[in-house]
Order: C-alpha cells, then sequence, then structure tokens
C-alpha cells in the first residue's frame, strides 16, 4: 500500500473511531478522550505494519466494537451521579444527540410501513456488499499464516515462443539457481505425490501429499507442532520419514499424542511419523503448487535426489518456492534469475526461448481469481448505490410530508444545523438497523456463497465473517446514509420558512419539475441497472459459448475413477498390466458397460510437458528439442472417450511391451512438429519409460496414428501438441478408470467399486466422477459468476421498478386534480393512460443511455471474463432494451390505470 | 465498577477489590514493573506470556480511570515523549496500595494454583 494510502486510510480509521468515542460521556472524554484516540490510532498504525490492510481492519473493527460497549458502560456507572441538570438549561451535544436519538426512534416507529421497506432495502444492498466481500477479504486480503508471508516467491519455467505460459522447473535447473543466485534467504522444492493407506477398520484411502526437499518448512517459516521437520541427509537416498497434516494426525490417527516415532504403512511399506504440522493451509506439490485448506488430510515426504526421474534435466515436475532476502525485492530476484534462466539456454541445457518466472507466492494462489471477485464486488457496490437511490427516494417522499413541519419549526426558530442533524440522525439510525441486518444477512449469504462458490476457488476456508468484515459494514452503513440522506437535506433545508408554509397548503398544483429531484434518482438507479444487466446478459452469453465449444470428447456416460496401485504390491509391471487387464475383462462384463479403458489422465485433465526427438527429421537447432504432453493410455481409450481417429489406427490389446512400439499423436502435434504432413511411420524418441522400469523400456516409438484434438487444460485454452503411447509399454501405477455406459452411472459407480474391491480390498478408489461432472467442473467459475450477476441484476430491477412505481404514484397523486380536469374536459383515458406510460418510458430510456454509456466503458473490466463475446454484444443490448422496456411500462402501469380512472369530483373533493 | 468509593481517610482493605477482573490485574502486574503510558501498557500487554492479550484503548482508559478513582495507580508527571499529534501524554504508576491489592490477587490466585496442581490439572508438574 502506498504512504498516501495509508495515512487515508488511517485518518479514515480515526475519524470513524473519534466519532464512536461518542459513546463515552462527555466528563470521561474531556479528561481522556484524546488519549484514547491517541492510543487507538497507534494500535492501527502497529497492526497496519505488522499485518497489512486487513489487520488494521480487524483491530479498528474491534476497537470499534470496544469503544461503543465501554462508553454505554461508562455511561451506565456513572448515570445519577452528577447534579441533575435542567430540562431548560443548556444542552450538551450528547445530550443533544440523545433526543435526537429518542426522538428519531419514535418518529421511525410511527411509520412502520417506510421504516420497514428502508430497512429491508438497506439490509439487502448491505448484506449483499458485505457478502461478497467477505469472501474478497478471505481470499485476496487476508495474509497467509507464514511470518512475511510477502517474501515468498514461486518459481516456474516459461516458453512464450512455444505458447507454454507457465510450467514446471527440473531438478537440475533448480540446484543451478540454487548455486549460482543469492536473492533468496532459502529455496526449496516440491514434487507432488499420492499414498495409499491400506483399510484396516477403516475404508483405505488415498492421500495427497508431496515429495520436498529438507528446507521446504523453512522456507515457509512454519515450525511443527509436533516433532521436527526433514534433515539434509534426508534428501539422500530412501529415507522412510513422514510428516503429517494437523487434520491427518487428528482424523486418521485420533490425534494420537506417542505419534511421532510411530510406524504407519503407506503405499504398502512402513514409514515413521517424524513430525505433525500445525492446524493452517499449507501448500503441496500437486499439479504446480497446491494449497489445500487447513482440514485437508495431507502428507510431506523427503524427495530422494539421487533418484533417476529427479536428476533428469527434461522432466519439469518440480514446483519452486523460495524466501526473498529481506532486503531484496522481488523485482531485484526477478532479474538476477532471468540472468541465471538466459545461462542455461546459452549452455545448451535448456530450448531457446525457455526462461524462469519469479511469482508472488500470493499471486500464484489467487491470481488468477483476483479480477473476477474485484468485478463480483463492483457489482454488489452498484447495487448498494441502487439501494443508497431508493432510501433517498423514500426519505424525499417523507421529507415532502414533513415539508409543513419542518417550516413550522424553523419559523419557531429552529437552526438549519438542528435540522440537518435531526434527519441525519434519523438516517444514520436506519442505516446502522440496515447494516445489522445486512450483517445477519451477509452471514447466512457468505455461507450460502461457499455452497456455490467453484471447488477450486482457493483458500475458501479462510472465509467468513471477521472484525475487517465488521469495519466494512460499519464503513458501508455510515457512507450509505451520508449518500442517502444528500439530496433530501439539501432540498428540506434549502428553503425558506414562508414557501414551505405556503406549499404545505392548499391549492396548488405541483408540475413535473417539483420532482426532479425523485426523477434524476431514479434515472440514475435504471442505469446502475442497465450496467448490472449488460454484465449478467454478457457473462451469460459468454458461458453459452463456452457450451457450444467443442472439448473433442465425449461428455455423457462415461465414469471415472482415480486407482492408484500401491509399489509394495504392484512393483513389477507384470503386477500392474495383470490388475489392469484383469479389472479391464470384470467391469466390460458388468450390465450396460460397452467399453472400458484406462489412461494416465482422462482428457480433460493436465498432465506432464515432455521433451521428445524426431529421429525422421533434420535435427532442429539442438537446443530446440521439441516437447508436447505425454498421455500413456490403454486399448479402447479413444473409443471409449469418443475421440475420433483421423489418420492411421489406434492402439489395440496386442500392443504389449514387449511388442513393436507405437504411438499415437494428436492433430495439433502433427501441425506443430511435422508441419501438417502425414507423421504414419515416423519415429519419436522419448526415453523417460527407461528411467522407471529399466534398459528394457521403449524409448522410440514408432506414429501409428492421427487422434483428434481436446482440450486438455479447460475450455479456454487451445489444444496443445500430445502424444500418446500404449499403457502396456509405460505401465504407469496411478491412473483413471474410464468406462462408458448406459443407464443410472451413480449405480455403475457402486459395481465397479465392488469389482476392484474384489481385486484388491485394499484399494483406495477416489475421485469417482462422469465425465458430465468434470465438464461441469470446468465451467463452475463462469456459472458461478453468471448465477450471482444474475441475482444482482435481478434486484437491480426489482429496485428499479419500485423507483418508477413509487415516483409516478407520487406525480400521479399530485396531479389528482389536474388529471381529473382534463378528463372532464373530454380527455380520452386512453391518452391519460399513454401519458404516464410515456412518462415511465422517458425515465427508462434516459437511464438505459445512461447505463449503456457507463457499461462501454466498464465492459473492458470484464474483458478477461469473457470467452468469444463482444463488449458491443447486439443480443445482449437488444435484450436489456426491452427488458427495461417491459420492466418501466409494467412498472408504470399501475399508476397509470389509477390516472386514467380519475373521477372529477373525487379529484376534487379533498381541496 | 459501580462499587462507590468510601469516604476520604477511611482505611480500606486490599481484599474488598478481591477477585479483580484479568485485564486491571494485567495493567497493575505491567505497571508494577515500572511506569508507562496507555499505549505502552496495551503494548505490554499483547506481547505478554502466553500468547499476548489484546486490550483496547476504550476498555483500558476505562480501567484506568476507574483505578485512579478507586487510588489503585496514580497519574504522573506527563511522559517527555510526544504522541503522534504532539501532544504529551500522561503516565501511570502503581500506588501502594494498589501494590498491595496485587500482592493479595496474585496470593488468591496462588492459592487457587496450587489447588489445581494438587488435583492434577497442571501436567508436567509433581503434585504438592
Amino acid at each position: 500500500m502506498a504512504a498516501s494510502d495509508r495515512h487515508l486510510v488511517l485518518t479514515f480509521a480515526v475519524v470513524c473511531y473519534r466519532f464512536f468515542l461518542r459513546a463515552f460521556p462527555r466528563a470521561f472524554r474531556a479528561r481522556l478522550g484524546k488519549e484514547v484516540s491517541t492510543a487507538f490510532e497507534q494500535g492501527c498504525l502497529r497492526s497496519l505494519e505488522l499485518n497489512g490492510f486487513s489487520g488494521l481492519l480487524g483491530y479498528a473493527g474491534r476497537g470499534y466494537l470496544d469503544v461503543v460497549r465501554e462508553g454505554l458502560a461508562e455511561r451506565r456507572a456513572t448515570r445519577g451521579a452528577g447534579p441533575k441538570r435542567s430540562l431548560w438549561s443548556n444542552r450538551a451535544p450528547m445530550d443533544l444527540l440523545f433526543l435526537d436519538l429518542r426522538v428519531s426512534v419514535r418518529t421511525l416507529r410511527r411509520k412502520p410501513v417506510f421504516t420497514g421497506v428502508a430497512l429491508l432495502i438497506l439490509a439487502l444492498g448491505i448484506g449483499s456488499t458485505t457478502a461478497i466481500f467477505s469472501v474478497v477479504n478471505g481470499v485476496l486480503l487476508k495474509p497467509f499464516p507464514y511470518p512475511d508471508a510477502a517474501k515468498l516467491v514461486v518459481l516456474w519455467n516459461t516458453n512464450p515462443e512455444r505458447g507454454q505460459d507457465e510450467f514446471r522447473m527440473a531438478a537440475p535447473d533448480f540446484f543451478e539457481l540454487q548455486r549460482s543466485t543469492s536473492s533468496f534467504s532459502s529455496m526449496a522444492l516440491a514434487a507432488g505425490a499420492t499414498s495409499s493407506l491400506p483399510g484396516d477398520d477403516l475404508p483405505p484411502i488415498q492421500v495427497e501429499g508431496s515429495l520436498v526437499s529438507a528446507d521446504f518448512f523453512e522456507v515457509l517459516g512454519i515450525d511443527p507442532l509436533m516433532g521436527r521437520t526433514f534433515r539434509a541427509e534426508e534428501n539422500q537416498g530412501d529415507h522412510r520419514v513422514v510428516i503429517l497434516s494437523y487434520a491427518f494426525w487428528a482424523g486418521r490417527f485420533g490425534g494420537d499424542p506417542e505419534i511421532i516415532g510411530r510406524r504407519i504403512e503407506m503405499d504398502g511399506i512402513l514409514v515413521e511419523v517424524v513430525g505433525v504440522m500445525p492446524r493452517m493451509s499449507i501448500p503441496i506439490g500437486g499439479s504446480g503448487l497446491d494449497l489445500p485448506g487447513p482440514d485437508a488430510l495431507l502428507f510431506w515426504r523427503p524427495l530422494d535426489f539421487s533418484l533417476d526421474w529427479v536428476s533428469e534435466i527434461g522432466a519439469h515436475v518440480m514446483a519452486v518456492i523460495a524466501r526473498v532476502e529481506s532486503e531484496v525485492s522481488i523485482f531485484q530476484a526477478r532479474e538476477e534469475v532471468t540472468a541465471v534462466a538466459a545461462g542455461l539456454v546459452e549452455e545448451g541445457r535448456a530450448p531457446a526461448g525457455e526462461g524462469i518466472l519469479v511469482r508472488s507466492f500470493k499471486d500464484h494462489v489467487v491470481g488468477d481469481v483476483r479480477q473476477n471477485l474485484l468485478v463480483l464486488l463492483a457489482a454488489a457496490g452498484l447495487l448498494l448505490l441502487m439501494a443508497c437511490g431508493n432510501v433517498a427516494n423514500l426519505l424525499l417522499a417523507r421529507a415532502k410530508e414533513r415539508e409543513r413541519e419542518v417550516s413550522v419549526r424553523s419559523a419557531l426558530g429552529a437552526g438549519r444545523g438542528r435540522l440537518v442533524k435531526q434527519i441525519l440522525t434519523e438516517t444514520i439510525l436506519l442505516s446502522v438497523g440496515g447494516g445489522l441486518l445486512g450483517l445477519g444477512l451477509a452471514g447466512w449469504g457468505s455461507g450460502a456463497l461457499v455452497q456455490l462458490l467453484p471447488s477450486d476457488l482457493p483458500r475458501q476456508s479462510e472465509i467468513g465473517v471477521d472484525g475487517a468484515v465488521l469495519f466494512f459494514t460499519m464503513a458501508t452503513a455510515v457512507l450509505t446514509s451520508f449518500l442517502a440522506i444528500l439530496i433530501p437535506t439539501v432540498r428540506l433545508t434549502g428553503r425558506s420558512a414562508l414557501r414551505g408554509l405556503k406549499e404545505g397548503g392548499r391549492g396548488e398544483t405541483p408540475g413535473r419539475g417539483r420532482n426532479r429531484a425523485n426523477r434524476t434518482i431514479v434515472v440514475g438507479q435504471i442505469a446502475l441497472a442497465t450496467v448490472l444487466l449488460f454484465g449478467a446478459g454478457l457473462l451469460f452469453r459468454s458461458l453459452q459459448s463456452l457450451g457450444t465449444v467443442d472439448p473433442g470428447f465425449r461428455r455423457e456416460g462415461v465414469l471415472t475413477a482415480q486407482l492408484m496401485l500401491p509399489d509394495s504390491r504392484y512393483g513389477e509391471r507384470g503386477e500392474v498390466l495383470s490388475f489392469y487387464d484383469q479389472l479391464k475383462d470384470r467391469v466390460r462384463g458388468l450390465p450396460g458397460v460397452s467399453s472400458v479403458a484406462f489412461g494416465m489422465n482422462h482428457p480433460m485433465e493436465n498432465s506432464w510437458w515432455n521433451g521428445i526427438a524426431l529421429l525422421d527429421r533434420p535435427d532442429p537447432d539442438p537446443e530446440q528439442y521439441p516437447t508436447a504432453i505425454f498421455r500413456p493410455v490403454s486399448d479402447g481409450y479413444f473409443s471409449t472417450m469418443g475421440i475420433p481417429i483421423l489418420e492411421g489406427r489406434t492402439f489395440e490389446s496386442g500392443d504389449r511391451f514387449e511388442s513393436h512400439p507405437v504411438m499415437v499423436v494428436n492433430q495439433e502435434f502433427v501441425d506443430r512438429h511435422f508441419q501438417g504432413e502425414s507423421p504414419l511411420g515416423e519415429r519419436v524418441e522419448f526415453v523417460v519409460g527407461r528411467f522407471i522400469w529399466g534398459e528394457e523400456a521403449p524409448t522410440v516409438f514408432e506414429v501409428v496414428g492421427v487422434a483428434g484434438d481436446v482440450r486438455f487444460n479447460g475450455l479456454r485454452d487451445p489444444s496443445e501438441p500430445a502424444f500418446h503411447i500404449p499403457l502396456h509399454q509405460f505401465p504407469y501405477q496411478a491412473v483413471k478408470l474410464m468406462v462408458q455406459g448406459s443407464g443410472d452411472l451413480q449405480s455403475l459407480a457402486g459395481l465397479v467399486r465392488a469389482e476392484i474391491w474384489a481385486l484388491d480390498p485394499d484399494l483406495p478408489v477416489t475421485e469417482v466422477r462422469t465425465m458430465d461432472q468434470v465438464f461441469s467442473g470446468a465451467v463452475a467459475q463462469d456459472r458461478f459468476n453468471v448465477i450471482l450477476l444474475e441475482v444482482f441484476a435481478l434486484t437491480a430491477l426489482v429496485l428499479a421498478a419500485a423507483g418508477i412505481y413509487g415516483v409516478l404514484s407520487y406525480t400521479v397523486s399530485q396531479r389528482k386534480a389536474e388529471l381529473g380536469i382534463r378528463m372532464a374536459l373530454g380527455a380520452p383515458a386512453g391518452s391519460v393512460l399513454g401519458m404516464v406510460v410515456w412518462d415511465a418510458l422517458t425515465m427508462g430510456g434516459w437511464g438505459f443511455l445512461l447505463g449503456i454509456t457507463s457499461a462501454m466503458f466498464l465492459g473492458r473490466f470484464l474483458r478477461s471474463l469473457l470467452f468469444q463475446v463482444p463488449i458491443l454484444d447486439v443480443l445482449v443490448l437488444a435484450g436489456v432494451c426491452s427488458v427495461l422496456a417491459a420492466v418501466a411500462v409494467g412498472s408504470g402501469l399501475l399508476p397509470a390505470f389509477r390516472a386514467a380512472r380519475t373521477n372529477l369530483m373525487v379529484a376534487l373533493r379533498p381541496e | 465498577m459501580t462499587r462507590p468509593s468510601p469516604p476520604k481517610g477511611t482505611p480500606r482493605n486490599p481484599r474488598d477489590f478481591l477477585p479483580l477482573k484479568p485485564d486491571v490485574f494485567l495493567i497493575l502486574t505491567i505497571l508494577a514493573d515500572g511506569d508507562r503510558h496507555g499505549y505502552g501498557i496495551m503494548q505490554a500487554a499483547d506481547s505478554w506470556g502466553g500468547g499476548g492479550m489484546e486490550i483496547q484503548a476504550g476498555a483500558l482508559y476505562r480501567r484506568l480511570k476507574w483505578m485512579m478513582d478507586e487510588g489503585l495507580i496514580q497519574e504522573v508527571s506527563s511522559d517527555p515523549m510526544t504522541g503522534p499529534a504532539g501532544d504529551r501524554r500522561r503516565t501511570y504508576r502503581v500506588t501502594s496500595f494498589g501494590r498491595l491489592v496485587a500482592l493479595e490477587e496474585s496470593r488468591r490466585m496462588g492459592e487457587l494454583l496450587a489447588a489445581a496442581r494438587e488435583a492434577d490439572l497442571l501436567p508436567g508438574t509433581e503434585g504438592a
């Protein structure tokens, strides 16, 4: 935060505090008030320095609650202690404030409908804004629970020339960085890992975890709750030790206080528990560097540096996390790392164009959702503005009713300041009431929001109502009351008493100019509703066009599940392959199953990139070796997933470990690496299998087929070049089972599970999902945006409709006499009806124009969330326009009918 | 807080104040270590053993006022250091009566603690 921003926020916090300090009796404030607010200011400053902006918000929120609570308690304690003051003596400002409060409460209670509606509108506006803010606060603002978390960075490889934004690093590059940089005080490696625990009395489970270098926890700055972290020597050789997450320890081992030193079975081998981590979010290797919540079952084991796959130059499977030296900026660290990366390319140890990215840890975790959440917060803010408009309109209507009263009071000598204060007190009371209701609504709403949130939204466990949210709500309530009161106050107090008394009397027919203020507010509201509708419309269209993207595979009728065969029982490739073959036969025999396949990943799942060599092509630049996504799959994979074979053949059951090595590439691979020429018969070298299954593993594969492209990274990203090899020629132990079946897939899932456990009762079966669910997960964030924005837009429409209705009803009731005379003189009912409806349409039209202009300007903030939808989408524009017209006409009809039924005698009678 | 203070000159029994509210006891303990101004007390409380204890300004000054009224602490000359707004800050000192009250409270708590130890509620210590 910039120094000026800090100063501004701090000043605002202290000004609010001084306001709340008025809860203390006057004598107390005179004696100690200044010191109290000084101490609060210093506390704020310290919180800001220690825990940043959100720390300050939390501290201030608690401070406000404290000062109001203590002030009121002090007031109670000292009541009756001092001399009684006469009712007519000079009143202290605080007593006047309490007088105002009493009068306001009485006035509000006398008008229950007005009070109820105003409270409801405020609660809706403040509640929805607070609910979204609680998400923004939890995900974006709260600091990470690690000391000096701002110094944590994550390092990635990048190769923009090949369209690879960021991918994992290889261990040798990490060691080079560790040797030749000085910007980092510590750095660590983490690779993803999963492990299965056998079921003794509990069902077998699969646990996510990470293989890490010894200083992983030192980089994060976390001390274990019990036991120790890893030692450097444990990164050399097979050390069977493990550190557990708090939830793992508490959930699976019942919080055993004697856990340290105990041996537990993981993947069929016994490993010794050496540490338990405290209950907090701690990253694991995962698919990049994931941050599961504090209640995830996780483990960490030391990474064995002496393994071949770790020291392989092209194996980009490592996440790198580092802590920047305290006096070095991330920018400086980035410069140093860039220089090292250039050196690696120069020495031929990395392909041309490959660089290393340094991203802050926070940016890595929440960077992708920041824009999204801020757009939603802005939308909620617009809704709050609309609520302000409605309340302002209500207050205006009340103000008009009270003009006479106010005029009498000011004629009797009440100063303008007193009048303003009275109205202000009323509004603040309403806002605080609305704020409290809104807070309740937000507490409930943020719970509902969490249910609705896409499951991959980071840091969900942090979402909730805390001091920062409290501060936000209070500040919002205060701001709302100021905004809502602006126009009514100016209007009420800026007039002479004489005019008010005159107007309050009889005989005047108000013209259109008289409620210009109301109309202006309504036009503003329609403009805001237009912006929200427009945004919701664009996001909806974007979701629609995402739905039309061909993912390249079959969505319906496919069930997938994750299997992981532990090394202890499936160490030999023969054991692995025979398990797959047996399971395939059993599952294929189930009723309704038409085909079964295995693959390291299902089609909508990211997997690793690997270097390859095209043996029949002239060598490119020696540094320019090609890379592609690598996917071992069984025979039947392409037909099960409905991926078309465009050329050549698919894998067959005859493609075994010892038979001729074959490969099927995708169309993108052909376009990228074979310039679109037919690749059949070409030989491709891929050596990773040798590191896992030894010398006899195949390394040179012949391309026998070309498959259609699949969107591996979600629907928004284009296809990437990929090659498939038969699972029999790369017998990987962690696979996805894919079953194509008809009928109810959920009951099929039960049958499949039973077949797996019939073969191996200790094998965990996880991530059982239909491909349809996987596909829905890929658009969950987009759907969340649309649902939320649609709810906002709908609420905005209701508020706008209420605004139009209110203004027209008021106008019609004020013009009763004029309308009655018109009709008595022969104006047809239709023309009176048309006049009022036209009035509604005019307001709608101006609001639409104003709104659409602002929406065009604001549209660019939405652009990154949109998929293949232009900002100026004609369909959306037409839709918004017709919805608004319908709402304007609809909310104008009722007052219009009332106008058309005006009877001259009835209209003139009250006069 | 509504306890009426006795007329001047009446001898008072420190035991009348027991049990002390935890934050009052903490403030007495902090001041027994040396004179401090208000924010200094907040800071000391914050870094107090066992994870610290946040005392907010409103609560702190209300206690300080009560403690002054009851004669447990007194205000000494203004701190030569100035606050952020350039104003001089008051410094507080525990009175001998306040010290006596704190002593009695400590004794009371010591007895409680001994009872807890007796009942084996303090792991890592031997029963008395």
